[in-house]
């Protein structure tokens, strides 16, 4: 007879559910996400979430680990989910493979699995195939691409290295709202507009007030996120008038998605609630730099991985004294 | 406590409650045939009874010390058998049930407590094995003795079970209401109570009707029904005397340096059957939950009942159990293989679930009631790191069982915590011998010098007498001394060999 060392309550959460209900919050952003980007933003999903699954896989085998518990966390379904969001529709098919395997080997399991990892799997996996597939990851077709392409068309597309190889659809391919942003700087005059990936914004938006709402995440990174990056552009508008406007920062490129969904991953981010408010601040001010100064189009992966480099400090300094 | 906490502790025990309140009636188990009694090592304990040896049931094994444990009583008639120290040293008495279960307890009191002092009374509670019986046993003699035999301000009954799956004091309150309220009335003699409260759930209508109905027929003075919020936890004392009788307990302050204590419901029962019975307690109302039969039971068992025999009948075997109900778990310290006072619930093989990773959710931080961040305490108690467990503060844990409920990877925080309190204090404990080594060692040291410092002086002091004795007297007034000189002066003349080292 024993006393347990196991626990044997179960609670109202589990990490299996909490993931569920993360990845039923990214559907209404999901679905528009993908009405906008046809059957190429409907094969990135699909690989990058297979992709990750079967790696996930492969590390619980060669690990020992429980496959049946391990990969009931659906936290691989989750990270290749969200690769598959960053990702511009019709690219080479092994981009998100490649994205998805650093994420999980890499980012996730050499740490030693969920729960370890100090940066977020998935914008590991974007951001390597970011600086190694610049021109491939540039091409975003003009929004909405939905599916003008055919399944065989798109199959053919990516299995053949994507769109980059397709120089005569150059015409396809436009600027995105955020390209436009950072070139327009200055021009006087001119005024951008924000694509339609205003709606998946939009859409990611409300799927993150649902997690609010569900108490699954706290709301000091999302606000002080968006709080911080706001305060950002309203001031770099006050001082030049035809810079990106407040609404281009929240609603284009991937700032909702990041700010509910991966700044959120709670095993990256701060643990305190002040480290959480700073944890935020510095990545929507990250944003905001590398949107304004730097040389990539958007900022939320690398701003992020940026800020999960911090967390170890924010979470020493925790709990954090202002005064003596 | 947050309302954040409150909101989602309470939801989960709403849901567990629903399953568990079919009210469970105590019912009494055949006696086992041994009971075992383990006596822990040290000198504060005082073994009255000897191998083969036969007591009655009530009869006292281990004496009472004063301002230490209370005694300990047989639970039924039967041989002894003593076993000498375990690798840890306990002593572990034995008894071999006859089966007979012959009484033969000291006379009642019954009303004639009334004249009886607090002192007095403290002194027939801690010899007849009172302690009490909500979890923590502490001696009830020890308790009341805290107060400095001033009146207690308040004393607190604590009838709120708020464990959700803990049934036993519900079940005592509904069965036996009167013994309770009569333990309440001798309890609040015993400690000169000006004011009485009793607290019990609001969402238990039952409870409070029984109540009612036995405090209007035995009457206790200044006494009053309290209904307090069922929200967990609610009944650890310092945040009942907060919610029930409102003075807040500061921490790091015991409620009895307020004048403020309190009893459990069982605790007063057991009060009231010495009084009227001449009962010593040796048993207690333990809830057992079975959760491969789903069986859930309030039994009258005896202490010293190994846990086996518990799951004697049916077809399992007694694989794994779990100390605690369903939020609290009790202290390492106390999960013995055989029932004790401390041991409220027992859950009989339970079904463990599996343990991953802290994924740092932050939910176990939301529900602490002492606000506490036990994510980040579960980090520096693994490997163990002092200095940041007390900068977050780990002496403030109540060791609620909170964070384990609402814990997703399911870790089990409290017993981390738990042991690594007891790492901290072993540590301080091991800190403090060495330095009291080091203070008696310098101190002998000092000793030492002083002495020797002292002898010095003291031959000084004599050579100064004896040169001025000599001084005084002339030197050839010593024949001997002046046979001595010549002999010096002779050898010093002679001739040196070569061997010889040079005079210094
Ligand atoms: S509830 Fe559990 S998983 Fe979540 S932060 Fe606390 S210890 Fe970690
Ligand atoms: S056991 Fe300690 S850390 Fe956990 S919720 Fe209770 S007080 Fe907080």
């Amino acid at each position: 007879m024993e006393p347990v060392n196991k626990p044997f309550r179960t609670g109202p959460l589990t990490v299996n559910t909490i993931m569920l209900l993360v990845i039923a919050a990214l559907v209404p952003g999901t679905v528009i996400h993908i009405y906008l980007t046809g059957w190429g933003g409907l094969a990135n999903l699909l690989v990058a979430a297979a992709a990750a699954m079967l790696f996930e896989y492969i590390v619980c085998v060669l690990r020992n680990k429980p496959v049946r518990e391990t990969m009931g966390d659906h936290s691989a379904l989750l990270t290749g989910l969200l690769i598959g969001l960053c990702l511009p529709p019709l690219v080479n098919l092994w981009i998100p493979i490649i994205a998805a395997a650093i994420a999980i080997l890499l980012a996730k399991h050499i740490y030693g699995g969920l729960g370890n990892n100090i940066f977020n799997p998935a914008m590991v996996g974007y951001a390597a195939v970011l600086v190694s597939f610049p021109r491939d990851l540039s091409l975003w077709p003009t929004l909405p691409q939905s599916f003008d392409f055919g399944i065989i068309q798109t199959i053919n597309i990516i299995a053949n290295g994507g769109l980059v190889e397709y120089t005569h659809w150059d015409s396809l391919t436009g600027a995105t709202t955020l390209d436009t942003a950072r070139t327009s700087t200055g021009t006087a005059g001119q005024h951008i507009t924000i694509g339609l990936e205003r709606w998946t914004n939009i859409a990611f938006l409300c799927g993150g007030a649902v997690l609010l709402r569900l108490r699954l995440i706290n709301w000091h990174i999302p606000v002080s996120l968006l709080a911080t990056l706001s305060l950002c552009a309203l001031i770099e508008q006050a001082i030049n008038p035809n810079a990106a406007g407040l609404s281009v920062h929240l609603l284009a490129g991937a700032t909702m998605l990041g700010a509910f969904f991966i700044a959120t991953d709670p095993v990256s981010a701060a643990a305190g609630n002040t480290g959480r408010l700073i944890y935020g601040a510095g990545i929507g001010l990250l944003i905001w730099l590398i949107r304004t100064f730097g040389g990539y189009p958007d900022a939320v992966a690398f701003a992020v991985l940026l800020m999960n480099c911090t967390v170890p400090v924010l979470d020493y300094l925790e709990p954090w004294r202002w005064r003596k | 406590m947050n309302t954040r906490a409150t909101k989602s502790i309470r939801s989960y025990q709403a849901r567990v409650d629903r399953a568990l309140r079919p009210a469970t009636p105590i019912t009494t188990r055949e006696l086992p045939p041994t009971l075992q009694y383990r006596i822990a090592p040290g000198s504060r304990h005082n073994i009255v009874v000897n191998t083969d040896e036969h007591v009655h049931t009530g009869q006292t094994l281990v004496a009472a010390i004063a301002d230490g444990p209370a005694s300990i009583h047989a639970g039924s008639s039967g041989t002894i058998t003593c076993k000498q120290t375990d690798s840890e040293g306990h002593t572990t008495i034995e008894i071999a049930t006859d089966g007979y279960d012959s009484r033969r307890f000291k006379q009642a009191i019954g009303d004639k407590f009334r004249s009886m002092s607090s002192v007095q009374l403290q002194q027939l509670f801690h010899h007849n094995g009172l302690v009490g019986l909500g979890g923590a046993c502490f001696p009830v003699a020890g308790k009341i003795a805290a107060l400095e035999s001033k009146p207690a301000s308040v004393l607190l009954v604590n009838a709120v079970e708020c464990d959700p799956a803990i049934l036993c004091d519900r079940a005592l309150l509904l069965e036996q209401a009167s013994a309770a309220i009569r333990g309440i009335g001798i309890a609040a003699h015993a400690c000169n109570a000006q004011k009485v409260i009793i607290a019990i759930k609001n969402d238990e209508p039952a409870i409070h009707t029984a109540v009612q109905n036995a405090l209007e027929k035995n009457p206790v003075e200044n006494s009053s029904i309290c209904k307090v919020a069922a929200d967990y936890p609610v009944g650890y004392e310092r945040y009942l005397f907060a919610s029930a009788s409102e003075i807040p307990v500061p921490e790091n302050t015991h409620p009895t340096a307020l004048g403020l204590i309190s009893f459990n419901v069982a605790t007063c029962i057991a009060i009231a059957q010495l009084i009227d019975r001449g009962e010593p307690l040796f048993s207690r109302v333990t809830t057992v939950h079975k959760p491969t039969t789903g069986a859930i039971q309030n039994l009258h068992i005896r202490f010293g009942t190994p846990l086996n025999h518990l799951v004697q009948g049916s077809d399992t075997t007694l694989q794994s159990v779990a100390y605690s109900g369903l939020i609290t778990e009790n202290l390492p310290s106390r999960r013995t293989a055989t029932i004790s006072p401390a041991s409220n619930c027992v859950i009989l093989n339970p079904e463990a679930t599996t343990q991953n990773d802290c994924i740092r959710c932050g939910l176990c931080a939301d529900v602490c009631p002492a606000s506490l961040q036990p994510q980040q305490l579960l980090t520096h108690s693994e490997p163990l790191d002092a200095k940041q467990l007390a900068r977050h503060q780990l002496d403030r844990c109540i060791e609620c069982g909170c964070c384990d409920t609402v814990c997703p990877s399911g870790i089990p925080l409290t017993r981390t915590f738990q042991q690594a309190m007891q790492a901290i204090h072993q540590q301080t404990l091991q800190i403090q011998a060495a330095e009291r080594a080091k203070q008696r060692f310098a101190a002998r040291q000092n000793r030492l010098e002083r002495q020797s410092a002292e002898s010095q002086a003291k031959l000084a002091r004599k050579q100064a007498a004896l040169t001025q004795r000599t001084k005084q007297s002339t030197p050839s007034a010593d024949p001997r001394k002046q046979l001595l000189e010549s002999a010096l002066r002779r050898r010093s003349k002679k001739p040196k060999t070569d061997n010889t080292p040079p005079p210094p």
